[in-house]
This record gives structure tokens, sequence and C-alpha cells, in this order.
């Protein structure tokens, strides 16, 4: 290997842990103050879709979207299995009969995170590195 | 109340300043969206016409290539008042069984939300007596280029009430929902039409059951002088005023994502002695590869009353109304759904429909040329998009 291509996959190699650190992957968080400790995939899905509207426990939920972006896009494929395309169709199942609107979406990671923080039915997701002692990780997809 | 003037003038005049409001307030009380269909379809059979569900005339005897039996569009506001109370107005344009596009109102209901898990609504919504019929129109939520027309054959909107309840057991979510009311479809109206439906999902599986029961009534006016002389003894039986129908429906869905398979079952009977006791079935399976959804489906219509009461009629009158009524038929149909841009799906799919000797195979505008029992084929093409 000459110093050249070493140069290079070194550079490569570092470019691609600054894009782990960057993105840790996308965990599903309540408040802090929530008394939901932890959620299945199914049913982190079936809240987000609307098939459900309250937390296991009871309490009632609300979800929040971050938006649109490489989070928002990983979040629904690991855990509804659907992408943006489906989620399109899917929400137009239940716009269009005036059956419910999908989640509000808050304007970044910090809006989530704020928001998520401050109301115990509150669930949303965020990037792993956006999380800190004011929310709960309850799913890590 | 569908075609009443001053329901749609009122949605029309409401239409303009919410959607104003709407675009100015962002996230605030109001929010419009849309969707729509355009449509084209062949049918092979040109002695006859092929209409999904409503409508007077469609592809085949008509027109070569038709546009009236997909093509829609449709607007809707929502207006959030408060977390708990909020209304649906939406209203479409579609070619529609007295053979206009004038736009009808097709949602228009106000909803509160005790909780999250209980709602109620009241004003016109859509009869869940369908696993999906609640947005059968909305071709852009559904792979096909429209729901299988085998079960997906009326209409059922519903002035009325409704109430919902959502609730756990386990990792099954539930959703139980009641409705009532009464429905003008302009060919027919039913009055104490009363619904309840289930819904259960777990995992990637969704079931679903619904039973219905309604009275129909006054299609029934004109045929009532028939019952007269030699038909007389028949009035009791083929008189129609009132009768109850029963309509169940028992669904399932497997949609991991990547793949999906749903198919659905539904039994129509009742006292209505001239319209026939159905069983109408379909099966579906699709696979998701990047933008394109390829499917297949297998569709039937069986017709489980007779279809003729031989001497009993001696003028041949009702012999010919219930001959009319055999539209049995088998399906299959294989097609394709393109995402090729945000918001906008292109589809295109070909069936192959087999009809037995004496059905008219669910044709309508039968020319005196049609012959009944003969298979046709029909090639559509649709391009739906949401706003």
């Amino acid at each position: 290997m000459t110093v050249r291509n070493l140069i290079v996959t070194v550079a490569g190699l570092a470019l691609a842990a600054a894009a782990t650190f960057a993105h840790a992957g996308v965990v599903v968080v309540v408040s802090a103050k929530s008394e939901v400790k932890s959620l299945t995939q199914a049913q982190v899905s079936q809240l987000f879709l609307n098939k459900a509207v309250s937390f296991p426990g009871g309490g009632a939920a609300t979800p929040v979207d971050l938006p649109e972006g490489p989070a928002r896009a990983e979040f629904y494929t690991k855990v509804t299995g659907k992408d943006a395309a489906q989620l399109k169709a899917y929400w137009a199942q239940l716009t269009f009969t005036g059956k419910a609107q999908r989640p509000k979406q808050l304007g970044s990671g910090a809006e989530v995170r704020k928001f998520v923080a401050g109301s115990p039915s509150a669930i949303g997701y965020l990037d792993a590195a956006d999380v800190d002692d004011s929310v709960h990780v309850v799913l890590k997809p | 109340m569908r075609n009443r003037p001053s329901a749609l003038a009122l949605a029309l005049a409401s239409l303009v300043p919410f959607s104003a409001l709407a675009q100015d307030a962002g996230e605030g009380m109001f929010s419009f969206s849309g969707y729509g269909t355009l449509g084209a379809v062949r049918n092979s059979e040109n002695h006859a016409d092929f209409v999904p569900t409503q409508g007077t005339i469609g592809a085949g005897y008509t027109h070569m290539w038709s546009t009236t039996p997909d093509t829609r569009l449709a607007a809707q506001v929502d207006a959030r008042f408060t977390d708990k109370f909020s209304a649906v107005l939406q209203v479409l344009s579609e070619y529609d069984a007295l053979g206009s596009y004038e736009p009808q109102v097709e949602l228009a209901h106000v909803k509160y939300a005790f909780t999250p898990a209980l709602q109620v609504r009241a004003g016109r919504f859509t009869a869940p007596i369908f696993m999906l019929s609640e947005y059968r129109k909305v071709g852009y939520a559904m792979p096909w280029v429209r729901p299988p027309v085998e079960v997906y054959d009326t209409a059922v909107t519903i002035d009325g009430g409704d109430a919902s309840y959502k609730f756990n057991v386990g990792d099954v979510a539930l959703s139980v929902q009641v409705s009532a009311g009464s429905s003008d479809e302009k060919t027919f109206k039913l009055h104490d039409a009363r619904t309840l439906a289930l819904r259960a999902e777990f995992g990637s599986s969704t079931l679903f059951g619904s039973y219905s029961t309604a009275k129909l009534d006054s299609i029934t006016t004109p045929l009532l002088a028939l019952y007269q002389g030699p038909l007389a003894p028949l009035a009791d039986t083929y008189a129609i005023e009132g009768d109850d129908l029963e309509f169940a429906s028992f669904g399932y869905a497997y949609d991991p994502g990547t793949w999906f398979a749903r198919g659905e079952i539904t039994r129509t009977s009742g006292e209505v002695n001239l319209l026939p006791k159905l069983t109408n079935a379909y099966v579906s399976a699709g696979y998701r590869i990047g933008q394109f959804t390829p499917y297949a489906t297998l569709g039937s219509v069986q017709v489980d009353s007779e279809t003729s009461i031989g001497a009993r009629d001696p003028i041949g009158v009702i012999n010919a109304g219930l001959a009319s009524t055999n539209g049995e038929l088998k399906s299959a149909t294989v097609g394709a759904r393109w995402d090729f841009r945000e918001n906008v799906a292109l589809k295109a799919e070909y069936a192959h429909v087999d009809v037995p000797t004496g059905s008219n195979g669910g044709l309508v505008n039968r020319q005196p040329t049609f012959k009944t029992g003969q298979n046709y084929d029909l090639l559509s093409l649709s391009l739906d998009f949401v706003f």
C-alpha cells in the first residue's frame, strides 16, 4: 500500500466515523417524567400510525414528528416498515375520511426534545446524539 | 340529502375563505388538502358499459376509452377548533349516477373527542361497511387503479351519526365503530341504516368485520304499479317498500412493508326478493420494489338467490327483472403502481373477466345486441394525486 492510498483510506475511515457520530441512530423518547419505561416496536408503530391512541398503561399518547429528513425516514422505515411514499398513501387513507391527521410536525430535534420533555403524554423520536436527561429512551429500533 | 343545493352552496361558499385562512394560518385552525384521479379504461365488450360503482355510461358501448369511471377531484378543509372539537368538509366532483360532474358534498361532519379514544361524529360521513370503504375513492391511498369492483360495488354515504372507541388488549389495537343514519344515493334510498364495525391490528396484520342493516325505499314506487292482474299474487313477495337489507363483511390484510396480501368477503342478503343475494370476494397481493408495486388480484361475484321464478310469473316481467340481477363473474387482474414522484402515482392494470352463462358480468347500459355469458377484458390507466 502506497502512502497516498493509506492517507485516502484513513481519511475515509475518519469520515465514516464522523458520520457515525453525527448520526448515531434514531431512538424513541418520552418525557423523563413519564411512567412509560419501555415500548415494543409494534406499540410505537401503532401509536405513530394512529392505530392506538394511548400507551399500554392507559395514558393518552400524543406523537410528534421531526421534519422530513434522514432521521424521520429511518424511524418510519425501522418502526413501521413504511417508506415515505407508503406513509403518504397511509395518511391519505385517514385524512380523507375525516378520521385522523398525521402527527404534528415540529421544527427540529431540539423542539421535539423540548415538547416531549414538557408533556407526559408526548412521544417522539430523536437522533441519539440529541438525547439528554429531560427525556427517556423507550425504544432503540 | 346528497343533492340538496343549499348544502352544496354552503360547502362551496365556505371552502373559499377556509382555504385562504388555511394558507395564512400554517399549523393553525384550518388545513386544506385534496385528492384526485385522472383515469381511462378500455373495455373489450362493446355492447355494454363497464361502470365500477355509479354512473350511467362508461367504457365499452359508449366510449372505447372512457374517462368517466375513475376520474374525480376532491377538496377538503379540516377545522380544528379545540383539541376535542373539529370539523371536516369535503367536496367531490365525479361522474355520478345522474350523468354529471356536479360537485357533491362527500363529507361534512363535526367531531367531538371525549377522549383521544372515544370520538363521536354527526353529519355526513362514509359508513364503514367495507375494510376500505371510507377511502374507496382516494386512488392515491391504495395500490390498485380502483378497489376491486367485485366487492366495492356500492356507495355508502350516510347522513347521521357515529361513535368510535379504540382500546388495546395486550399488543392488539382494537377499534369499534357504530353508525346510524340514512342515505340518498340517487338510484336508491336507505333509512335506518345501521352498521357495527370492528377492527383489530396486531403486528403487520389487520382484521376487519362489519354487520349492517338498512331499510330500502323509493326505488319501489314505479314497480308497485306492476303488481296487478296476473302478478297480484306476487306483490307480497316481490314488492320492496321498506324491506330490510342485511350486509356482512370480513377482511384480513397483512402488510409488513415490502409486500402486502389482503382479502375481503361480503354477503348481501335480506327481504328484497328483486335484489340478488350475493357473496362477493377478492384476494390481492403485491410486492414493493423501490418505486414500483406490481400486484395481482382475483375477484368473484356469486349470486345466491334464484334468477328466475319460472311460470309463477306468467308475463315474464319479474323473470326479466331477476335475470338482469345476474352479474356473476370471476376476474383476474394484474397491474402495477409507480410512485414516480412525491404525491403522485401512476397505475396500469389489465383484467380478464370470466362471465358464466346467463350473467351480464356486472356491465350496465346493455344494448339489445348485448349477449350474456360473454367474457371481457379491461385495460385501466390512472394518475392519482394528493395535495
